[in-house]
C-alpha cells in the first residue's frame, strides 16, 4: 500500500507552503513535491492602474524585499518613459539594493537557518528559532540583529524608510543622498564587515559538520542564472543575464533582461500556485535553472570587491565547475553579504554620489517596459504593457522563488529519499526536508504575489486517501 | 531617554491609532524618541535595551471603541518560531536575554472601531486622542523618574 506524508505548512520561510512525500509499497520515498498554497494575484489587480503608481504598489508585495520590487518596477517604468536615468540615481539604487541584500541575507542566515546549524536538526521544534539562540548563542543572535539592522539603516538613510520606501520613481529617485546620510552609512561599515567576515570564518569551520547535508540538499546538475556586468562582475541592479552550466561553462551571456521571454518559459503545475519557469532552449521540465546567491556566485567571473573575491576563490574549491549543492546557498549568502558591504563602500566613495541630479523627467514614450534586478533570492522581472495614457493593460512578474521551483522540488525529493523512512516519522528527518527548502530562502509572499504564522502539519495518507497518522506543531 | 513605539498600520484605519497618539509627543515630553513600526521585530531589542523606559502605543481590537487603557509590561520568553510581529513583552525579553537589560515598560492602547483598508481614524478613536496623548505624557513622565514606576 503506497502512502503519502504531508508537511503542511513548511516553517521558517516567508509564506505558506506544504510538502508532500509519496511513499511506495515498501515505505520508501518514491517522490516528493513542494506545493505553494497561497495566492495573491498582484498581476491581475495592477491592471487598470497608472504605471507611475507601480513602484509603490508592487513594493507592497513583500515586507522582506520591498526594495527589489521597487527597483524592478522603477526600471520597468524607466523603460516605459524610454529614459536613461542619471548616473547618481543608478548608484543610489545600487546602494539601496545592496543594503537590502545584506539585511535579507542576514535574516535568512541568522534568524531562519542558523537555529538548524547551532541547535541541530533534531532539536525540539519550539527551540529552533533565533529567540532561543538569544539564550544559547547570544553573540550569534546579536551579530544577526546588528547586521540586519545595518542593512535596514542603509535603506532608511538613502530611501527614507526601511520598509516600503516610495523613493525609486519612474526616471530615477525622489531625493539625493545627503552628506550626513553618507557619513552615517560609513560609520557602520567597519562593524558590519567585521561581523560578516567573523560569521564567514565560523561557517567555514563548521561546514565540516554538515557534509551529509551538503551532499544531499539539492546537490544535482542544473543551469544557473544571474546578472553580471559587461566584465562578468556581479551587478545586482543593472547587469545583463548570464546562464552557466553545471561545468561552469557559459551557456548564454549578456542577455538583455528585456528579452527574458526569449529564454525563459513559465510552466504551470496543477498542484501549486507557484509557476515553474524554465530555460526555454532546454524545454520543460528539463530546463531547470537556479537563481539567487549560489547561482550568482556560479555565473560571475569575479565578484569585484577584494574580500569577496578572496572568499569566492575559496568557495569555488567546493565544485568542479559550478558549485552544485543547494546547501551552499548559505555559504554563498555570507559571501554576498561581504560583497554587498564592500560594494556599498565603493559606491559611497564615488565623486558624484551626493549629486542632486537624480531624476530624468519624461512622458510615457513606449507601450511596453521591462525592468529587472537581482533580488536577494534571485533575478526579478517586472513586465508592463500600457495604453497611451499610461494605464496598464498587462502585468507579468517573474519572481526569483518561482525560478527555483523546479530545483526546490528536486531538492525535496533528494532529501526525502536520503533522510525519510516512511515507516517511522521522526521530527529531525522532516526538518531536514524543510531545511532543504529553507536553503533557497524562498519568499512565497513574493512569488505568488502572503505572510503569516506557520504551524507544521504532517499527514500520513494511504493510497486510498485515508489519514493514517497526523503530527502537528 | 524614553522610547515610544508607535505601532500599527495607518492604512488599516484605526490600526494607526498608536501613530496618531505619538504625533507631537516628542514636543510634549522631554527626551522622548518616537519609533514608528508596523510590527515589532528582533532588531528592536537593541534600542529597547538602551532606553530608560519604553512606551508601546498601539490600537486594541477589543473594548469599547475609543477606550484608552494602560498597563505595565513584564519581559517574557518568545512564542514558538514567530519572527514577525513579536509581542512587546517578547521584545523586552529579548532585550534582557541579549543585552542584559529590559527597562520598565508600559503598553497604552486605544480600542478601535474600524480596521478596514483606508486612511483616517473612526470618530470614536479620533475623539479619544487628546485623552490618550495626555495619558501617554503621564506615563512617559513616570517612566522618566529616577526610580521609574508608571502611574497606572
Amino acid at each position: 500500500m503506497s502512502e503519502r506524508i504531508v508537511i503542511d505548512p513548511v516553517t521558517r520561510i516567508e509564506g505558506h507552503a506544504k510538502i508532500t512525500i509519496q511513499l511506495d509499497d515498501a515505505g520508501a520515498v518514491k517522490d516528493a513535491r513542494f506545493h505553494v498554497v497561497e495566492f495573491r494575484g498582484f498581476e491581475k489587480f495592477c491592471e487598470g492602474r497608472s504605471f507611475r503608481e507601480m513602484p509603490v504598489i508592487t513594493a507592497r508585495i513583500c515586507g522582506i524585499c520591498p526594495v527589489s520590487h521597487l527597483l524592478a518596477s522603477a526600471k520597468a517604468t524607466d523603460a516605459l518613459l524610454a529614459v536613461e536615468i542619471p548616473d547618481t540615481a543608478k548608484k543610489l539604487r545600487k546602494i539601496v539594493n545592496l543594503g537590502q541584500l545584506v539585511q535579507s541575507h542576514a535574516l535568512s542566515f541568522f534568524h531562519l537557518s542558523s537555529p538548524d546549524f547551532l541547535l541541530g536538526y533534531d532539536a525540539e521544534p519550539h527551540r529552533r528559532n533565533v529567540l532561543a539562540l538569544a539564550e544559547t548563542h547570544p553573540e550569534v543572535a546579536k551579530d544577526g540583529i546588528r547586521l540586519r539592522k545595518w542593512g535596514q539603516e542603509v535603506i532608511e538613510t538613502v530611501a527614507g524608510k526601511r520598509i516600503h520606501p516610495a523613493w525609486a520613481t519612474p526616471g530615477g529617485v525622489a531625493r539625493p543622498l545627503t552628506e550626513d546620510g553618507r557619513d552615517k552609512i560609513w560609520a557602520g561599515l567597519a562593524e558590519a564587515l567585521d561581523i560578516a567576515q567573523r560569521t564567514l570564518s565560523w561557517w567555514k569551520r563548521v561546514l565540516e559538520d554538515h557534509q551529509e547535508e551538503a551532499r544531499t540538499f539539492g546537490n544535482f546538475p542544473s543551469l544557473f542564472m544571474g546578472m553580471v556586468d559587461e566584465h562578468g562582475l556581479l551587478d545586482h541592479t543593472d547587469g545583463k543575464l548570464r546562464f552557466v552550466s553545471e561545468t561552469g561553462e557559459i551557456v548564454k551571456d549578456q542577455i538583455d533582461p528585456a528579452d527574458y521571454e526569449e529564454w525563459i518559459g513559465e510552466a504551470v503545475e496543477p498542484d501549486s500556485y507557484l509557476k515553474s519557469p524554465y530555460f526555454k532552449p532546454a524545454g520543460y521540465p528539463g530546463g531547470v535553472y537556479r537563481v539567487g546567491p549560489l547561482a550568482r556566485l556560479n555565473v560571475c567571473t569575479r565578484a569585484g570587491t577584494p574580500h569577496a573575491d578572496e572568499e569566492l576563490a575559496e568557495f569555488r574549491q567546493l565544485g568542479r565547475g559550478a558549485v552544485l549543492s543547494s546547501f551552499h546557498y548559505h555559504y554563498a549568502r555570507l559571501i554576498e553579504i561581504v560583497y554587498g558591504i564592500e560594494r556599498i563602500a565603493q559606491l559611497l566613495g564615488e565623486p558624484d554620489i551626493l549629486s542632486d541630479d537624480v531624476q530624468a523627467v519624461a512622458m510615457r514614450n513606449r507601450t511596453r517596459g521591462i525592468g529587472a534586478c537581482e533580488a536577494p533570492r534571485g533575478t526579478l522581472f517586472h513586465d508592463y504593457e500600457a495604453k497611451p495614457g499610461g494605464i496598464l493593460t498587462r502585468v507579468n512578474l517573474v519572481i526569483a522563488t518561482g525560478q527555483n521551483n523546479l530545483a526546490m522540488n528536486r531538492t525535496v525529493a533528494q532529501i526525502a529519499k536520503h533522510f525519510v523512512n516512511g515507516r517511522k516519522l521522526v521530527e529531525g528527518m522532516l526538518n531536514r526536508v524543510e531545511a532543504g527548502i529553507r536553503a533557497f530562502d524562498p519568499c512565497l509572499s513574493c512569488s505568488t504575489h502572503a505572510a503569516g504564522q506557520m504551524p507544521l502539519r504532517i499527514e500520513l495518507i494511504d493510497a486510498a486517501g485515508a489519514i493514517v497518522d497526523v503530527a502537528e506543531r | 531617554m524614553i522610547l515610544a513605539f508607535a505601532l500599527g498600520n495607518p492604512l488599516r484605519r484605526d490600526d494607526g491609532a498608536g501613530g496618531a497618539v505619538a504625533r507631537g509627543l516628542e514636543a510634549l515630553v522631554p527626551d522622548l524618541e518616537v519609533l514608528e513600526a508596523a510590527e515589532l521585530l528582533p532588531e528592536h531589542a537593541e534600542a529597547v535595551s538602551r532606553a530608560d523606559g519604553v512606551l508601546f502605543l498601539d490600537a486594541a481590537a477589543a473594548g469599547p471603541p475609543g477606550e484608552v487603557r494602560a498597563g505595565p509590561l513584564a519581559p517574557s520568553a518568545a512564542r514558538i518560531a514567530v519572527l514577525h510581529a513579536l509581542l512587546p513583552e517578547e521584545v523586552l525579553g529579548l532585550a534582557r536575554a541579549l543585552y542584559g537589560r529590559a527597562p520598565p515598560a508600559v503598553l497604552l492602547t486605544v480600542a478601535g472601531a474600524d480596521f478596514t483598508f483606508g486612511h483616517g481614524l473612526s470618530a470614536e478613536v479620533e475623539a479619544s486622542l487628546p485623552r490618550a496623548r495626555e495619558r501617554a505624557c503621564e506615563l512617559a513622565a513616570a517612566l522618566s523618574e529616577p526610580r521609574p514606576r508608571p502611574v497606572l
